[in-house]
């Protein structure tokens, strides 16, 4: 169980929640990707624990209360950080785990581990294992195991484009390896519908005097509830046509 | 706008989450003799003296990207929006590259894999999924464009000795009758920005709006009467207090520039009422001139029904 502490349980949840929102937004850990339970974390702990993945990466963060810390590597200390897959989930290690630059071995305040990762199964069911121990100058707490688990569903991408071709090709090919679904509609075809049913709609353009599409079919984009990514050229005319500021200083 | 950009704005998460992204500066420049003190969105205290430049593509493009305005600050009023990449423009220093307003990510480079560099490619797959988080942010429309692209004018002719702008662009875009005595020199535009840009605004009338220039400006003598410049809170709350204090010429001024610049979904029954209705809605008023020059409700706040 956990050592005494002898510190104000609340002065620390206060110092977490802080370091918490720092980390959110530093990190932009709003489900960018798939947000994981984290399971197996006692409560009024000097160190908070997320995780989300995407299909290429699970990144678990760390947050730990100020004078505590976690070690990288064995220095004879608590024991190291480690994360690793369970085996019979749809995913596997494509590589080691990497953690930020310490000067020395010891991980302090917001924390990120990055493992990467490869799509093995037909689902998208993740469990991993992160072994953790934390300490301060006079103690360490006992080490813990904690699982994390979800569905690392990909997010899926409407890809805009002025005719199919090689470049579409590439795009997407490239999309798809990054971990993204991905349909094609062209800027004369595509339909509110379409752009609706995705997570976000990329907006392809080639530069100046080479995009091929008229300002008219522009002005014709739906308005989607969808993000729109819009890209170059027809990027400043698709925003601008949807009455967004910020492309009006073209010059 | 080529393939390059400078003024990365690191910290935010299209360049940390999930890629960690890291840009090798692959130049350094200096700072032109008349861009010291040149302010943007990503250089709100100036420019350095120099800066370092990083690749979103391999190479120059065969033609050209977009080149947007940026330095003047031409966005900075919106809220929730941010820049986050500055590009290298022969035009300007400073032109929108990356940047996000609402649900709207502009991205001022190819996507094309076989142009962009590794750091390109990784940001170009967090912003995708930054995006996705996105679906229902609020933002503000546009409907003009702001007093700065004026100062531009004056800008321009001091980075290039570009005059166009001070003796065609300028009378072009501005009223006559708030144009009287205009001296199209530097010294000129120079003299009538002193005086009157605090006063400017747009975006409320057809008389706005031009087949050339698109936004007409023209100067608010009313606010200028009271020495109220349009976007200060100083000035709505003299307003409010003049509103509501009787029927004197200045209440009377008052009460029209409440009606000119309070945004209608948010603006009381009657101005008799202004302090009331003040106390409930001040901290969630925003001045956007691209919006039309209006405060209007903050966007980037949860939504209030009334």
């Amino acid at each position: 169980m956990i050592a005494p502490m002898g510190r104000s349980v609340y002065a620390r949840l206060m110092r977490s929640t802080l370091l918490l929102a720092a980390a959110f937004f530093t990190h932009g850990l709003a489900p960018a990707q798939s947000d994981l339970i984290v399971a197996g974390l006692g409560r009024d702990l000097p160190l908070k624990v997320t995780a989300s993945a995407t299909e290429r990466v699970l990144l678990v963060d760390l947050i730990l209360d100020e004078e505590w810390h976690a070690y990288a590597r064995d220095v004879g200390g608590g024991r190291p950080v480690g994360l690793s897959l369970d085996s019979g989930c749809d995913f596997v290690a494509a590589g080691p785990l990497r953690l930020p630059e310490t000067g020395g071995a010891k991980l302090e305040g917001a924390v990120r581990l990055r493992l990467p990762l490869e799509h093995i199964g037909q689902d998208a069911e993740l469990r991993a294992t992160l072994a953790i121990q934390v300490c301060d100058a006079l103690e360490c707490l006992t080490p813990m195991t904690l699982t994390l688990s979800g569905e690392v569903k990909p997010l899926g991408v409407l890809l805009v484009v002025a005719a199919p071709g090689e470049r579409t090709d590439r795009i997407s090919g490239w999309l798809e390896a990054r971990g993204f679904t991905v349909d094609v509609a062209t800027y004369v075809d595509v339909t509110l519908a379409a752009c609706d049913r995705h997570d976000v709609v990329l907006a392809d353009s080639d530069v100046f005097r080479a995009h091929g599409v008229d300002g008219k079919t522009i002005q014709r984009f739906p308005r989607t509830a969808t993000p729109v990514v819009a890209v170059g050229f027809l990027g400043t005319q698709l925003v601008e046509a949807h009455g967004v500021a910020m492309t009006s200083g073209y010059i | 706008m080529n393939h390059q950009g400078h003024g990365v704005a690191l910290d935010h998460a299209i360049f940390k989450t999930p890629n960690a992204v890291s840009f090798p500066v692959s130049e350094t420049k200096e700072r032109g003799p008349n861009q010291e003190g040149h302010t943007s969105p990503l250089y709100p205290d100036g420019m350095t003296a120099t800066y370092g430049v990083v690749d979103f593509e391999v190479d120059k493009p065969d033609g050209w990207n977009p080149t947007l305005v940026s330095h003047e600050g031409f966005f900075t009023d919106v809220p929730g929006f941010e820049s986050l990449v500055e590009g290298q423009s022969s035009k300007m220093l400073g032109s929108l590259a990356l940047a996000r307003q609402g649900t709207y990510f502009y991205w001022g480079y190819s996507i094309d894999p076989q142009r962009l560099t590794d750091p390109a490619e990784d940001t170009l797959e967090n912003v995708v999924r930054y995006m996705a988080t996105k679906r229902g942010e609020r933002t503000t429309p546009f409907v003009c464009k702001t007093r700065r692209s004026l100062w531009v004018y004056l800008a321009l002719n001091r980075e290039s000795g570009y005059l166009r702008g001070i003796e065609e662009h300028f009378p072009g875009s501005v009223l006559e009758g708030s144009r009287q005595g205009y001296e199209p020199s530097p010294a000129g535009l120079e003299a009538w920005l002193e005086e009157n840009l605090p006063y400017v605004f747009s975006g409320k009338s057809e008389a706005h709006r031009g087949e050339r220039y698109k936004t007409i400006y023209e100067v608010d003598f009313d606010a200028k009467a009271l020495r109220t410049p349009n976007a200060e809170r100083a000035s709505l709350e003299r307003w409010v207090h003049l509103a509501a204090s009787g029927d004197g010429p200045e209440a009377g001024r008052a009460t029209v520039l409440l009606g000119r610049y309070v945004h209608p979904d948010v603006a009381p029954e009657t101005w008799a009422e202004a302090p009331a209705w003040y106390a409930t809605w001040r901290d969630r008023l925003v001045f956007v001139e691209s919006a039309g020059f209006w405060w209007m409700e903050d966007p980037t706040q949860p939504a209030q029904p009334r």
